[in-house]
């Protein structure tokens, strides 16, 4: 195929025939794939929380444990449920300037702090956690060895979402590239 | 305004298509990418007040959100759950071979390449391909020669 057959073939390549109803259904921001996505995940955790308020003193014994573990773990699950918001909205609103060199540009920045956010929350959260189990119990081998494991897990899970926020800020940072090339 | 907005979507969609094939490489994938885009430009077309061509306006927002957004992992999932899937015609429709070997060639390009070249096939001058894109008119010259060669030797390939 040459250049001219490529030209002519792009400019009639138009397949698409949806009707009106179905574009319609389109801007609905229920429909959106990865926002409809993001909002179960919101949803799931804040019935996660709602569960977590009304179980408090009872299952958790909140009432018993220091203040500072309470507020280290309200913190904890407050940032990552911000963090999750964050993302909707960055996600909901990706374009943010007229040409597409400045937009990505800017698009990378944000990517970049709300990566940082994310990879923190996710260590404030998980420490938290583990924070107030043990902020009223004895220290045997046995749990302390559990606690470990949990630190352990913490980490790998820090380091995968941070490797995970790497591949989409490189993926960014090549596309910007492209253009200053 | 919202009839207004569907009737100039429905006549022009085939930029949307055409995007949407060229960023993407799977169906499924593709047909997101084709609902993100009409979602990013309903939420745009408050502002846009018919300052450029509506082609111009559209594609500017297509490619924008094609290279935001996401992608996703090669995660398999069940197609025919999908809510478009019945009349989808990226799915029904018969691409000919040669149109298929146009979007396989054009998928080998990196972001920036598509984005020049898809303006550059819809016959985009070059002072407009700089303004959409961000690049200088030079280096729009530049960078399609480069492009057009990179394209050749994939064709030959």
């Amino acid at each position: 195929m040459e250049l001219d057959e490529l030209k002519q073939k792009w400019q009639q390549s138009r397949e698409s025939k949806r009707d009106q109803k179905e574009l319609a259904m389109m801007t609905q921001v229920q429909q959106h794939p990865k926002l409809k996505r993001i909002r179960f995940k919101l949803i799931f955790e804040a019935v996660i929380l709602l569960v977590f308020v009304f179980t408090y003193n009872d299952i958790l014994d909140g009432s018993t444990k220091p203040l500072w573990a309470n507020i280290t773990l309200i913190a904890g699950v407050s940032l990552f449920v911000i963090s999750d918001i964050i993302s909707y909205l960055m996600i909901y609103n990706p374009i943010k300037a007229d040409n597409l060199k400045l937009s990505i540009e800017s698009f990378g920045k944000n990517l970049k702090r709300l990566s940082i956010f994310s990879v923190f929350s996710t260590l404030l959260f998980g420490s938290s956690v583990i924070l107030f189990m043990i902020s009223t119990i004895d220290l045997t081998q046995i749990k302390q060895l559990m606690i470990l494991g949990m630190i352990v897990t913490l980490i790998v899970l820090a380091y995968l979402s941070y490797k995970n926020w790497s591949l989409r800020i490189k993926s960014i940072q090549t596309t910007l590239e492209g253009f200053n090339s | 305004m919202k009839a207004e907005f569907l009737q100039i979507i429905e006549v022009n969609q085939g930029i949307i298509y055409k995007v949407s094939k060229m960023y993407r490489n799977s169906k499924e994938d593709q047909e997101d990418l084709f609902q993100e885009i009409v979602f990013q430009l309903w939420k745009s077309f408050s502002k846009f007040r018919g300052a450029s061509k509506v082609s111009t306006w559209m594609y500017r927002i297509a490619l924008n959100t094609a290279m935001a957004s996401f992608r996703k992992k090669a995660i398999p999932i069940e197609y025919n759950d999908h809510p478009y899937q019945q009349s989808d015609l990226m799915e029904n429709t018969e691409v000919s071979e040669n149109e298929e070997r146009m979007y396989d060639s054009l998928r080998q390009l990196n972001d920036s390449d598509k984005a020049i070249i898809s303006l550059f096939l819809e016959d985009y001058s070059y002072s407009e391909i700089a303004e959409i894109t961000g690049i200088t008119e030079n280096n729009v010259g530049v960078r399609i020669n480069r492009i057009k060669s990179k394209l050749k030797t994939i064709l030959n390939q």
